[in-house]
């Protein structure tokens, strides 16, 4: 708990104070950073022998390729006919050429070298190996002027590269270095072919072999640099000339951009190779970079998103020289690493390179300054004034909107001052779709959509891939606005690897994957609005885009407006009906059927509540959680104006139907559902005749719940009465008032007095030997009296404000209820753990759909070392860093100290987490051991190897029904013991409508049973007499929601024997669990399972129907 | 392969349950108390089965020996408890001596010092005491299996068990209105 500052405080602190305060903490990151970095720079470093080997090798071939004989002046015909097509054909780009007025030649290259990363040392060794890029330039005397037309280059380069590969390989093969050569697209670009060397393992310790190094080399052939007169490559130019229609022929940029970049490989290497020598940390903040881009998924290649390494390290050393609106530099040469690293981030966070664009010079030795200008061409843009090249050009809007918030977000991150963040900025890998995106679809095209991409497309977006995607996006923004904040399209590729002795490759795809995020505030909204009927143009576009589903309204202020209207369907997310339409309507008109998604199946797992209103019950909707709630309010008054001795001062909440986390939906009467009874905490004004003894404490406690129980049964319509309450341990006294409210809910009301927690802290105090177990006595009163109370508070404003919070949490419950592990947890802690993923999703952001958020829990599960880290959770609606320090709410530097310091002191005295595993803290609870207190250790760890299990599962299989039934099908042979018992069918009683059945056959519940006992779970009855009677030696898991499990009136209680008492024991009479004597021995007892079995059975009656034993 | 029918001064007695296939272990000796009434006539019983209730074993002594009559069967509050030890509130939280309806003190409370699954079977005398022992102690001997008279639970067991956390509020008033009248007198002992 940490002091508010008083108000005379606070006026102390000035700006400048705050300042100081934060560049010393800033100071302190940065250091740690610093230190984290030189680690992970260490760890990332390539092997010196493979360096070693690879130079060697990269050696030898340029010793091979300059052996090739020249060969000059082959007509097309004589070009083609010169290879053997079983061995060699040609790559040339569509369309192929026919007919030429030129010729082919080969003559040894102008230059041969190392670009990319490896050249400019800033590789890092991956374990999927890494490739070595190395520029064969063509030499100059074969080419024209016009050669960047029509693809001519292109052809004449697809001819050197087919040429090269021929005589490499009997080259290769006579002079010891066993190689295999491939083509394929760099950076997916299908203007580029380039060809790929692996080597070849042999017997023969003469060959030179590097297969063990993972490199590989691509050989790429490039032109020389300013061949063409780059001006006219520019990329609002035509360089492919087609017949058409039109007077103008659009523009070729990609074209462009392709001839361009084939010309300054080499160039930009040297160019960013001067940046280096005149900028200490500048090759590892390209490492960093490269890492930081790699764990989100981003690359070169244009389905990566276009934004790699290479684009990294340009925009780098442009910011080295301005950047700014007035080219004031953004970045300076003697930046640390982690300066350059945060100020880049930042700069792609806040500056939009879309709308407005960065130009620079890329000529070494002119000091011409870049310059940000905030006019631009919608296209992300990093001009290059001297090579006339866009450095982005195979980014599109949607990977750049992708990448602009992955910066936001990082950069968050990188001011966080609280958290040590390298972990999610640098070392997790968040590039898996489902936890990416709130809604991921698969589409297929068919083929006839291939006809739409005629000419013009063509030359405009050179591929299909290209043209298509585009299509889509297009669409989709136009038809979702506001709904998504972020919208990503890539192909399904499996790979655009080709044999030299093919052109192209063979075996495209036409899947695409879609990724979108949502924007929780608008997706959902029924009426996508238009423009207002009096603006005709804009109406008519709108009327157009929407065809038959535009229709004008009239709004509430006296509107008049285009606008469509939705219907939300029962279990598709209503963006989903709205993708379903655009895309028939603009794309093909049956598409929506070649449309997936796992999203449904996410939403379908949750039980649907047995409720009246049948049409529009969905499984997230909240609607029964409010009508709980004010039922409670209802009940709230009544008992507070009921006429007691002692004023009521308040009656708060402390149940999962009230913070709108209990599994099953509320619904009236459903008296089954183990969350039927929703506990309340009541408070007396303030009064000095408490007893001051615990047990006389609980009876005058009592005497007033007496009180209320009679008023209430005589004089309103609400029945109650008193059962035994054992949740505290040893404290046999306390009762609970039961009232059950004419809605058809349930409340549970405990007396908290002030006397209550003094007398629990005195029994501490004064308990000596059993301290330890006196202060869990104490823990579980706070939790049931005080932290409930909060907890409820907090979930519910935070159940508000994250809209997918509650459907998530009740899913992740389902789920750990399917694996048997539900109850032996309290919900808090679950409510917690999975609260993370909204309050911190980390290198995720916040999930706005159930399989988003659900999965994210999940892949935090699994990834959770909770021996090492703590679980620090800022329970605040906002994950944005606040700048005015006195408006949020947030930790603070100290209190988050405190809480580190509490859980270091935990682990030193429990370094292997065997009474304290999960250490979950947040300002309300400080000790981060309030909520997971009584677990045990192979609870925690089954929770963790389950998740790591089903987050493999989903990354190995992809996600499907499958998939998702197996994930939640418990794994029951890890048992030592699994009791296979029959329950009563609870389902309606539950409040949930049974799986398969009509709404409209199923009679919603209208009042509650003459006596509700019978219509009580009787498993969880007896799996409470089995922990009572072995629990010390047996942790036992069942179900909690016998009532929705799938396998009808079978459920299972399993059990594993706790280690400790399976040993050999001495002979005493407090071993506390069933023993038989040691055979042939004198004074030792061991445990008797058999008897223990057959009692467990004996125990069961009737419920148990079977129990096997694991050999 | 032998199973000691004695093990620290504790006699064992194997005894099966229905429909089992190997026994349970019941370990029992005379149980002597300096200076108590009922020394020599009880017996300390430990690893007793579950659900062992004074109607069971008087059931037991019926079958086993005839005559040997009990007078009472203090079990330990632990064997039904997932604790396994005992923490007294009222003794940690006040110094009042607080007597409970049969006038006994609180804090004196036997089942609550007794470890988990152990029981004091008291005999009305101490022939009745013998006779019990001495068949008991032969059973022993012999490692003759005895048959437990278990009580055969169904499902209603457990609908009672819900049905039973459910107070009558008449009794409930008045057992708290006579635990604050004592809680009133001890407070008033103790100025």
């Amino acid at each position: 708990h940490t002091q508010r500052p008083t108000k005379k405080q606070k006026k102390q602190l000035s700006a400048q104070d705050i300042q100081v305060a934060r560049e010393t903490a800033e100071l302190f990151k940065s250091n740690i950073f610093k230190l984290q970095i030189d680690e992970l720079m260490k760890e990332l470093r390539i092997k010196e022998s493979n360096i070693h080997k690879i130079e060697k090798a990269l050696h030898r071939l340029h010793d091979l390729i300059t052996k090739i004989p020249p060969v000059s002046k082959l007509t097309l015909q004589q070009a083609e006919n010169h290879f053997n097509s079983k061995k060699v054909v040609i790559p040339f780009p569509d369309p192929k050429p026919t007919k030429l007025n030129y010729t082919f030649s080969y003559l040894p290259p102008e230059d041969v070298s190392l670009v990319g990363s490896f050249g400019l040392k800033t590789g890092i060794a991956q374990p999927q190996g890494s490739t070595i890029d190395v520029a064969i330039v063509m030499p100059r005397e074969l080419f024209q002027p016009k050669d960047y037309l029509n693809y001519r280059a292109l052809y004449k380069r697809a001819f050197y590269m087919a040429y090269l590969t021929e005589n490499l390989i009997p080259l290769s093969k006579k002079n010891n270095l066993p190689i295999k050569i491939t083509n394929h697209f760099l950076n997916d670009d299908i203007l580029t072919p380039v060809l790929r060397v692996e080597s070849i393992s042999t017997d023969n310790p003469e060959d030179l072999t590097f297969h063990k190094t993972k490199f590989s080399i691509n050989l790429i052939v490039s032109f020389p640099f300013g061949i063409f007169e780059n001006k006219k490559l520019l990329p609002d130019k035509n360089c492919i000339r087609v017949q058409a229609d039109t007077e103008d022929l659009p523009p070729t940029p990609l074209y462009n951009a392709a001839i361009l970049s084939l010309t300054s490989n080499d160039y930009y290497l040297k160019y960013l190779y001067t940046t280096k020598k005149s900028t200490e940390a500048f090759k590892d903040a390209c490492v960093l970079g490269r890492l930081w881009l790699k764990q989100r998924g981003f690359g070169s290649s244009i389905n990566e998103g276009g934004f790699g390494h290479f684009e990294f390290a340009i925009l780098m050393s442009a910011l080295l020289n301005g950047g700014g609106l007035n080219g004031n530099k953004i970045l300076l040469h003697g930046f640390s690493s982690y300066q350059l690293f945060k100020g880049l981030i930042k700069y792609l966070a806040t500056m939009d390179l879309n709308s407005g664009y960065l130009s620079f010079s890329s000529l070494i030795g002119e000091s011409s300054s870049s310059k940000y200008n905030s006019d631009g061409f919608n296209v992300p843009t990093i001009f290059d004034k001297n090579t006339k090249l866009n450095i982005l050009w195979k980014m599109t809007q949607a990977s750049y909107q992708t990448l602009q918030e992955q910066a936001k977000e990082s950069l968050n991150l990188l001011n966080d001052v609280v958290k040590d963040r390298f972990d999610p900025i640098l070392l997790q890998n968040s590039n898996f779709d489902h936890m990416k995106y709130d809604i991921v679809l698969n589409l297929s095209i068919p083929e006839e959509l291939n006809d739409s991409f005629g000419p013009l497309e063509k030359i405009s977006f050179i591929s299909f891939d290209n043209y298509i995607k585009n299509k889509i996006y297009k669409i989709l923004q136009k038809a979702l606005g506001d709904r998504i904040t972020s919208l990503f399209i890539k192909s399904e590729k499996v790979s655009n690897y080709f044999p030299i002795s093919k052109r192209k490759p063979t075996n495209t795809t036409n899947s695409y994957i879609i990724g979108l995020k949502l924007n929780p505030d608008e997706c959902d909204k029924l009426v996508t609005r238009g423009p207002n009927n009096d603006e005709q143009e804009l109406g008519l576009k709108f009327r157009s885009f929407w065809g038959s589903k535009a229709s004008l309204r009239r709004f509430k202020v006296g509107t008049i407006q285009h606008c469509v209207v939705w219907t939300p369907s029962d279990n598709e997310p209503l963006v989903l009906s709205i993708i379903k339409f655009a895309l028939d309507l603009h794309l093909h008109s049956e598409i929506s059927h070649h449309l997936s998604t796992e999203i449904t199946s996410f939403t379908s797992k949750l039980p649907l509540p047995l409720l009246p209103s049948a049409s529009n019950q969905v499984a997230s909707s909240s609607a029964s959680f409010t009508a709980l709630r004010s039922a409670f309010d209802n009940m709230n008054k009544i008992i507070t104006n009921l006429d007691l001795p002692l004023g009521v001062k308040s009656i708060s909440a402390a149940s999962t139907g009230l913070r709108f986390s209990s599994l099953l939906q509320p619904v009236p009467f459903a008296v089954s559902n183990p969350d039927f009874w929703n506990e309340v905490v009541l408070q007396f004004e303030t009064s000095t005749r408490w007893p001051d003894e615990l047990s006389s404490l609980e009876k005058t406690k009592t005497a007033f719940l007496l009180k209320i129980n009679e008023l209430l049964n005589n004089n309103t319509t609400y029945k109650s009465f008193i059962t035994k309450d054992d949740s505290i341990p040893f404290n046999e006294d306390i009762s609970l008032l039961n009232v059950l409210t004419p809605e058809g809910f349930g409340f549970k009301i405990r007396v908290l007095t002030e006397r209550d927690e003094v007398l629990y802290l005195r029994a501490v105090a004064n308990s000596e030997k059993q301290k330890a177990l006196m202060q869990d006595v104490y823990l579980k009163f706070n939790q049931k009296y005080i932290g409930a109370v909060k907890h409820t508070r907090t979930v519910t404003q935070l159940a508000h404000h994250f809209q997918f919070y509650s459907s998530t949490v009740r899913l992740f419950k389902l789920w750990l209820d399917s694996q048997l592990l539900l109850q032996h947890f309290t919900d808090e802690l679950i409510e917690l753990i999975a609260l993370k993923s909204f309050v911190d999703p980390a290198p995720y952001s916040v999930p706005h759909s159930l399989e988003n958020g659900f999965l994210q829990i999940l892949n935090f599960v699994a990834n959770w070392n909770w021996k090492e880290e703590s679980l620090v959770l800022d329970l605040v609606k906002s994950t944005v860093t606040d700048d005015d320090e006195k408006l949020n709410d947030k930790l603070t530097v100290q209190a988050y100290r405190v809480i580190e310091q509490n859980f270091e002191t935990i682990r030193s005295n429990d370094p292997s987490g065997i009474k304290t595993q999960f250490f979950v803290a947040s300002k309300e609870d400080p000790s981060g051991i309030l909520w997971s207190n009584q677990l045990a250790l192979p609870i925690s760890s089954r929770l963790t190897a389950l998740s790591r299990v089903a987050i493999q599962l989903i990354k190995k299989d992809g996600l499907s029904d499958a998939t998702l039934d197996l994930i939640f099908t418990p794994a029951l042979k890890d048992y030592d013991f699994v009791i296979n018992v029959k329950s009563a069918n609870l389902t309606t009683s539950s409040g949930v409508l049974p799986p398969n059945t009509f709404k409209n056959l199923i009679n919603p519940l209208t009042s509650f049973p003459d006596d509700i006992t019978t219509k009580y779970d009787l498993i969880q009855a007896y799996v409470d007499e089995l922990n009572k009677k072995f629990g010390n030696a047996i942790i036992f898991s069942s179900r909690k929601f016998t009532g929705i499990s799938e396998g009808g009136d079978s459920n299972y209680v399993t059990g594993i024997f706790v280690p400790m008492a399976l040993n050999k024991k001495k002979f005493r009479v407090n071993v506390g669990i069933n023993t038989k004597p040691v055979e042939d021995s004198t004074g030792e007892i061991v445990i008797n399972k058999e008897a223990i079995y057959n009692q467990m059975t004996l125990l069961g009656g009737d419920l148990v129907q079977s129990i096997k034993i694991r050999k | 392969m032998v199973i000691a029918s004695e093990i620290k001064g504790f006699y064992v007695l194997p005894v099966e349950f229905p429909e089992s296939s190997s026994p349970h272990y019941i370990y029992f000796k005379k149980h002597e108390v300096k200076g108590s009434p009922s020394s020599g006539t009880s017996l300390f019983v430990f690893n007793l089965p579950i659900n062992t209730s004074t109607a069971t074993l008087k059931k037991l002594f019926q079958d086993v020996s005839i005559g040997a009559i009990m007078s009472s069967y203090t079990s330990s509050k632990l064997t039904d408890y997932p604790e396994d030890t005992w923490l007294n509130l009222t003794e940690l939280t006040s110094d009042l001596d607080l007597k409970n309806g049969n006038g006994n003190s609180i804090a004196d409370d036997e089942s609550y010092r007794l470890p988990k699954n152990c029981g004091i079977i008291t005999f009305i005398d101490k022939a009745s005491f013998q006779l019990a022992f001495n068949s008991l102690k032969k059973l022993s001997n012999q490692l003759k299996v005895t048959k437990w008279p278990f009580e055969i639970i169904d499902s209603t067991y457990y609908l009672k068990k819900y049905q039973s956390q459910i107070y009558n509020p008449n009794e409930l008033s008045e057992a708290v209105s006579q635990a604050l009248i004592e809680f009133d007198r001890a407070e008033q002992e103790s100025k």
